[in-house]
């Protein structure tokens, strides 16, 4: 014999296992303050280095104008990469030991797991890119708008496995963008915002959940 | 209020079979150590319900190396999965006829 209240207490108790054993991947908070400090560090120097804003494209062929933008926005090309890089090596490093102190090895269910979360994140993060490449020939005022956008999806999509919540981040990542997008003079405010200041404050409030 | 179980499958009338066949039925395959830190149980605990489970034809183990380590990865089987689904209809069956 058993009571409603037995039989409530397991359908939740297999929901909550369920959500567990999905989202086994945890993510580390200094992940995110380095990624912080390294976009704040690039904007600064951008802005110091930038000494004239507008950009007169060369004469010349196609690439040579292609290469010709990259070079004046190398800070912004740079940022993104190392921004992600950042993120990745170092949950990567963070996650592989603290799964190698547990279990002596990797188990099989983090690889998977780490995989999916690698995918999802991936695949908004590369859309992105390509899109921000058309866009940097097209219309260089909207890249970081794009770029935050499809960076916040891709950290929305990422959430779903991951079992920090990095929701909050992923919405400050798409609202300042989609404000670059609509007002471009904010496009250095915004990165700012959400590369800099959001994945710093991230950072910290993991590494605070994770001690406690 | 009281409820009668018969409708409801014996093997997973302990919380931890429930949580094993729980794990396994959203991931494809786990390993002894992750259940083992998932359900935050002993060894030897683990070990029988994995048994228990595994004489009832609901779960599959492979062994294979990692390093110069074995490891033992569990499945659960069709049969497993079909049980399970059964189970959990039971439940919100008995759950809604009290409601």
């Amino acid at each position: 014999m058993a009571t409603q209240q037995d039989l409530l207490a397991d359908l939740d108790h297999i929901r909550q296992t369920m959500q567990r054993s999905d989202r086994m991947l945890t993510l580390d908070g200094r992940s995110g303050v380095i990624c912080g400090l390294i976009c704040l560090t690039g904007l600064i120097a951008g802005q110091i280095t930038f000494v004239e804003p507008s950009l007169t494209l060369p004469a010349g062929p196609a690439w040579v104008q292609f290469l010709s933008i990259l070079a004046h926005h190398w800070t912004t090309t740079l940022i993104a990469h190392l921004t992600f890089g950042a993120c990745l090596a170092v949950s990567y490093w963070s996650a592989a030991r603290q799964n190698t102190q547990t279990h002596g090895h990797q188990s099989v269910a983090w690889s998977r797991n780490r995989l999916k979360f690698v995918l999802s994140l991936g695949i908004p993060i590369v859309t992105g890119a390509v899109l921000c490449a058309i866009l940097i020939v097209k219309e260089l005022s909207l890249v970081p708008g794009m770029a935050m956008v499809c960076y916040g999806l891709a950290l929305h999509s990422g959430s779903q496995n991951a079992k920090t919540n990095i929701t909050p981040l992923a919405i400050v990542c798409i609202l300042s963008g989609l404000v670059a997008f609509a007002m471009p003079h904010y496009n250095v405010l915004m990165l700012g915002m959400s590369f800099g200041l959001a994945h710093i404050a991230q950072g910290v409030w993991m590494m605070k959940t994770d001690k406690a | 209020m009281k409820i009668q179980l018969n409708t409801l499958n014996k093997a997973f009338e302990s919380r931890v079979r429930l949580g094993i066949m729980s794990a396994l039925m959203v991931n494809e395959s786990l390993d002894f150590n992750h259940l083992k830190e998932l359900l935050d149980l002993s060894d030897g605990n683990l070990a029988s319900h994995l048994k228990n489970l595994e004489e009832a034809s609901y779960i599959t183990f492979s062994k294979s190396f990692v390093g110069r380590k074995t490891q033992t990865s569990y499945q659960a089987t069709d049969a497993g999965k079909s049980a399970f689904r059964d189970h959990l209809n039971a439940l919100e069956t008995l759950i809604k006829s009290m409601g």
